[in-house]
């Protein structure tokens, strides 16, 4: 509800504002992904994945758990009701990677808004006033 | 497909017989439906009373004028005012109806540049070349 009444719409006016320091949703992370974090884990293999035919939007890093679940319906059926932990599990790892690329998006604002400062601060340094 | 075509067959046989089933079904319409020309001599009247089956004294036709409506002396002149004055004045409907369209337009204009959005960046898809990784320490 938040995000619907106020937070949406103020992102997209502070991208209008200031694009220096706002991250645009539609382009990919700017800075080095690589500042002391692991590597994304991946456990479904490709072979797997197209041998049950999964979408490609649904070929992240949460399809494992859409296996898993697919699976258990499959061998389940008609009793799909008996597989809500695995339809649980899939939905928080989505839950998940969505709350990772919201703070992907505010990793990167934070690194512009540094960026910025340290280009303000370098040009206010370099200006004969203060030399 | 044969067995579709036999029982049209089986129906076209019973609406043969059914001249008014025909008629409302498929034609909606017959000539006979229409009045002959309007009797005007003393022998043509006699000649019409008979064909319709009523004593002379009780055949009274319609005169049927080229096709007019029934009520068509709803509005006549002596019921249009030609002079009649708009609640608005011609100028100013346009300029509500421009205004309108062209302010709508507007606002979708301004709107297409200030966007709203969820604050995440694009979802993340393993092999293709590009580090993600978790937010955790190790």
């Amino acid at each position: 509800m938040g995000n619907i009444t106020g937070n949406m719409y103020q992102n997209g006016i502070k991208l209008y504002l200031y694009p220096e320091i706002t991250p645009d949703p539609r382009q990919e992370p700017t800075f080095d992904p690589n500042l002391g974090f692991p590597n994304g884990l991946m456990i479904a293999t490709e072979e797997e994945m197209r041998s049950a035919k999964i979408p490609l939007k649904d070929r992240d890093y949460c399809a494992h758990l859409l296996l898993k679940y697919r699976t258990c319906r499959k061998d389940n059926w008609p009793f799909a009701v008996k597989c809500e932990h695995e339809k649980h599990t899939y939905l928080n790892c989505q839950y998940d990677d969505f709350l990772l690329r919201m703070k992907e998006y505010e990793r990167e604002r934070r690194l512009k808004v540094k960026s910025e400062a340290e280009r303000k601060a370098k040009k206010s340094s370099c200006s004969p006033k203060n030399s | 497909m044969t067995s579709l075509i036999k029982s049209a067959k089986v129906t076209n046989c019973w609406l043969k017989n059914n001249v008014i089933l025909v008629t409302s079904v498929r034609n909606h319409w017959n000539k006979d439906y229409k009045p002959g020309p309007y009797p005007l001599t003393a022998t043509e009247r006699a000649a019409a009373a008979e064909k319709y089956g009523l004593p002379l004294s009780e055949y009274r036709p319609y005169r049927m004028m080229d096709r007019l409506h029934a009520e068509y002396d709803l509005l006549r002149e002596d019921r249009y005012n030609v002079n009649a004055k708009f609640r608005k004045p011609m100028w100013y409907m346009w300029a509500q109806f421009l205004g309108t369209m062209f302010g709508t337009f507007g606002i979708y204009l301004l709107f297409e540049k200030i966007r709203m959005f969820p604050a995440v960046l694009p979802k993340q898809y393993p092999n293709q070349g590009k580090e993600h990784y978790t937010f955790e320490s190790n």
